[in-house]
């Protein structure tokens, strides 16, 4: 029996109103932490749909270019080094930095020319034109390249390859078609729609084949990184890459990164508000519940001041009675928002981002800053009701 | 029935020209309630306040009882000025000195007649003493209420009621006992057993000061203070 035998006793008279308090507060909390969580994995799982998009770092070989000229005469530029990278090394460098989570996608790249002309059975052969041909990692580049609308299906053996739009039109290429790079027969598997970007212009094929065929063992021109920035700054991210790959000039490419990170925190914002007002919506139900409480009790008030409560007393019991209910509803509101997040995300079929695991800190601090925030809700009303005059609580009915 | 022979004694309860007025609700001047109140309690002193409704006497008891303040005068208590002491003093003297009954509604519905008498001693986080639990226990006994401790307000008669209060009043060993018409709601049997115990702790020495409309009670008292208009007068009309 001592100052909480007070509260605790009311609370359980009065169960209806604690109850619906109750269930008030743990609405607010659960739809809290169930948006919360689910917010941060679709914000996850959003930002690993942009990746599709496009790369948003960059890493090549540092070059040092001249340009030359002599008696007036441009010679073009003048490549000091030769501009390739080790191929399986840099991806292996990329994998393993401090943030490898963060890396979603390593597309390296290995940039050759060849001489390719119309394939046999062309409706309108064309002489032998220079066409850049392009050797990837067929299952990286295609994570990265979501938007190509492929006519035909990507190659699934070293010998195929993709055709840009442009090409294609150029020499007539079509799905099935065999063409001849540097001496060996390729088959083109599909074609890929116009996209308006250097992709049109090229022939795609695996990167083995290209570094076999073109006499590059294990090289790469530049590889392109995807690297997800919800959970860290991209310029981390580049710092890590750099000192993982000293020598090599990396990029961020910045208009990307700040484009996606834009939807992502678009969404995360839109959740956060939300329950920012679901919180205060249940603020103030705590708040106007207590007052009207205060002024029900206001007699109550007048007893525990008679026989000698202090304004701190009876502070006391008013501001514990909304700690009870903070922690309580705390406690019930962030188990059933996990679960409902689960459900949630379940029914949207976020499968590809792991789920919010249960965490017991979380649970302490959520019930932790709950019981903080009906207490500072309570805490008005409580002040309000230890300010009575004894006399003035007594009187009144 | 003098006030003679408590003049000389060292008074308990001492009030001096107490003033108060209530503001007016429609906005007009001040109504005065006290005009200049005086009187002397001596120790061990049984005194009935008498007076018409309205006349000022519940007033008066809450300022003597230091639950509201005068706007001016005076009360001693063991000669110490106390509308003129720090808030933590006037907790102390409500937790420990004094004990207030009403007519009804003094006690926490929700707590049972023992957690209601044991309330004084529930103002903080430490438990209430296993001795005073059991002291509580026995002045239940003592008002006629054993068997009843663990009873709801709301499962007591208004007599009972009146006697867990009552029994509040002795757990702490209250130096003086303000009482407001304490037989007020009840019927004429029950309140004559209040009055009886309120007469047999009289004699047993505790200080009392009773606000009552019934002559028949106030006749009980070692002497009867009559109020009209905010005045103390001498005799009933
Ligand atoms: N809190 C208050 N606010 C305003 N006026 C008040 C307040 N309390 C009492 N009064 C007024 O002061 C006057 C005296 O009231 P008080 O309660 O002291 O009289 P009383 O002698 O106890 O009357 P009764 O015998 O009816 O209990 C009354 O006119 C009453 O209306
Ligand atoms: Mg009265």
């Amino acid at each position: 029996m001592n100052i909480l035998t007070i509260p605790l006793r009311c609370a359980r008279k009065k169960w209806l109103r604690t109850l619906s308090l109750f269930c008030i507060f743990t609405l607010g909390v659960a739809s809290i932490v169930a948006l919360r969580e689910v917010s941060a994995v679709v914000g996850e799982s959003l930002e690993r749909k942009l990746t599709s998009f496009g790369a948003n770092i960059m890493v090549a070989p540092a070059r040092e270019t001249l340009t030359v000229s002599y008696g007036g005469l441009p010679l073009g530029d003048l490549l000091l080094d030769e501009g390739h990278l080790p191929h399986a090394e840099t991806a292996r460098r990329i994998r393993s930095i401090e943030f490898s989570a963060n890396i979603a996608s390593v597309a390296p790249k290995l940039v050759t020319m060849a001489r390719i002309g119309s394939p046999a059975g062309a409706a309108a052969p064309v002489a032998p034109l220079p066409v850049a041909v392009i050797g990837v990692d067929w299952p990286e580049e295609l994570s990265l390249k979501g938007y190509w609308a492929i006519d035909g299906a990507a190659p699934k053996t070293p010998e195929g390859v993709l055709a840009g739009h442009t090409v294609a039109a150029r020499l007539g290429l079509a799905p099935g078609r065999v063409v001849d790079v540097n001496g060996h027969a390729v088959t083109v598997t599909g074609v890929i729609g116009a996209t308006g970007s250097d992709d049109d212009n090229v022939l795609l094929a695996d990167i083995g084949f290209v570094q076999r065929v073109f006499n590059l063992p294990d090289k790469a021109s530049f590889v392109e990184v995807a690297a997800l920035c919800a959970g860290c700054p991209i310029d981390d991210i580049v710092a890590q890459l750099r000192t993982a790959l000293p020598g090599q000039d990396i990029k961020a490419l910045r208009h990307v990164v700040e484009q996606r990170m834009y939807s992502v925190h678009f969404a995360q914002q839109l959740a956060l508000v939300v329950s920012l007002v679901i919180l205060l919506t249940a603020c103030a139900m705590v708040v106007m519940s207590m007052l009207s409480a205060v002024n029900e009790r206001r007699r109550e008030i007048g007893i525990l001041r008679s026989v000698g409560f202090s304004r701190s007393g009876v502070f006391t019991v008013f501001a514990s009675e909304a700690l009870l209910v903070g922690v309580a509803a705390g406690l019930a509101g962030y188990l059933s928002g996990h679960g409902l997040a689960l459900k949630v995300l379940a029914l949207l079929h976020m499968a590809d981002v792991a789920p919010p695991v249960f965490s017991p800190a979380a649970l302490a601090l959520t019930t932790g800053g709950i019981a903080a925030v009906s207490v500072l809700a309570a805490a008005f009303p409580a002040w309000k009701a230890s300010r009575v005059e004894p006399a003035a609580a007594l009187v009144s009915l | 029935m003098t006030t003679d022979h408590t003049a000389n004694a060292p008074a308990i309860i001492e009030a001096r020209d107490l003033c108060k007025s209530y503001p007016a609700t429609d906005g007009g001047a001040p109504a005065p309630v006290l005009r200049g109140v005086s009187l002397r309690v001596a120790p061990g002193e049984f005194v009935a306040v008498a007076g018409r409704s309205g006349s000022g006497k519940s007033t008066l008891l809450n300022v003597l009882a230091s639950l509201t303040l005068p706007d001016s005068g005076t009360v001693l208590f063991d000669g110490q000025d106390i509308t003129r002491v720090s808030e933590a003093r006037r907790n102390r003297l409500r937790h420990s000195d004094f004990a207030v009954i009403f007519q009804a509604h003094h006690l926490m519905p929700y707590l049972t007649a023992l957690e209601n008498v044991l309330l004084p001693f529930m103002n903080g986080l430490a438990p209430v003493p296993a001795a005073m639990a059991e002291k509580g226990r026995r002045v239940l006994d003592r008002v006629g209420l054993s068997g009843k401790a663990g009873s709801l307000p709301g499962a007591l008669s208004g007599g009972e009621q009146q006697r867990v209060a009552i029994a509040r009043a002795l757990v702490r060993d209250a130096r003086v006992l303000f009482a407001d018409e304490p037989t007020g709601s009840l019927d004429t049997a029950t309140g004559e057993a209040i009055m009886e115990l309120l007469a047999e702790l009289g004699r047993d020495g505790l200080t009392t000061v009773m606000v009552t409309h019934n002559p028949d009670y106030a006749r009980r008292a070692h002497r009867t203070l009559v109020m009209r208009d905010g005045l103390m007068v001498d005799s009933l009309d």
